[in-house]
């Protein structure tokens, strides 16, 4: 938005419904302690057990993750791969992850959002809570293809704007 | 994910443009109508509509002079069915790490049990020796 623009914001109100349509919320309790759970979205060798879908492992990852550090994952199924890549915009222990998503097609990342994973611990329990959304574009990152430099641009106005 | 699903989906990432779907999800309307509540130029909203056009979130008549613009409910459908797909796919992949949160507890538990008993070995060899 640029900022003669700005007195839009007003108006937008009447647009967070549609904006809550695109927003995807999962919650779920795990029977586990919380380092453990965040653990298993950190350390790569614990994320591939997982991540693969049913019928699929994961022959190759890199996986960096700490803010500003890189992911990629090729999820190998019977008939072909799937590979999902982003940027890891936060990693704080021991309850808040936060990361972009886009998969790839031939060779090109499509459309990007941002998931979200937040940890709560109850009585020695874990609650997760899963928030994958559009991309919170800035006019500047929408106009880049979403491409792997336009993580990088974006990651840069996230933490400037920290 | 097809291309347009993924302009629906950077196009509906601005709050002015969900502003106007939300106006046009009440009736058809002209630019000048969906300029109205915004401080913003008619040139702008252009912009914002011709974005939304081409994400097939709306639909704008070809030849009248006042060229009406109306709301698309399959790209929004699209959009939702999107969301629905994510909803299955981390579904099945927090199914699949509670299994491995549960195996990873018992290697724990068998892990410290095995060091127990090693230790008791360990004490019981020497009382043999």
């Amino acid at each position: 938005m640029t900022s003669s623009e700005t007195g839009a914001a007003a108006a937008a109100t009447d647009g967070d419904a549609l904006s809550e349509e695109t927003t995807l919320r999962l919650v779920r309790t795990f029977d586990a302690p919380i380092a453990m759970v965040f653990d298993a979205w950190t350390v790569p060798e614990q994320i591939v057990q997982w991540w693969g879908p049913e019928g699929c492992h994961v022959p190759e990852y890199r996986i960096d993750a700490q803010a500003g550090g890189a992911w990629r994952t090729v999820m190998r199924g019977p008939d072909s791969d799937h590979i999902v890549s982003g940027v890891f915009h936060e990693v704080s222990p021991p309850d808040r992850v936060v990361f972009s998503w886009a998969w790839e097609t031939d060779g090109e990342r499509g459309h990007e959002t941002v998931v979200s994973i937040d940890l709560r611990e109850v009585g020695g329990r874990t609650e997760l809570t899963l928030t994958q959304r559009e991309f919170e574009t800035k006019d500047s990152c929408e106009q880049h293809s979403f491409g792997w430099n336009s993580s990088f641009d974006c990651l840069d106005a996230y933490l400037a704007k920290e | 994910m097809t291309d347009h699903l993924s302009a629906a989906f950077a196009a509906l990432a601005d709050p002015t443009r969900r502003a106007i779907l939300a106006r046009l999800a009440l009736g058809e309307a002209s630019v000048g109508e969906l300029a109205e509540p915004f401080d913003i130029s008619l040139p702008a909203i252009s912009r914002h509509l011709k974005v939304l056009e081409k994400a097939r979130l709306i639909a704008r008549e070809r030849d009248a002079q006042w060229r009406r613009c109306r709301i698309e409910p399959e790209g929004l459908k699209a959009a939702a069915d999107w969301v629905e797909q994510y909803r299955k796919f981390w579904e099945e992949r927090l199914d699949a790490l509670a299994d491995f949160l549960d195996a990873k507890k018992q290697a724990t538990i068998q892990e410290s049990k095995g060091s127990r008993d090693d230790k008791q070995r360990n004490r019981g060899s020497r009382r043999r020796d």
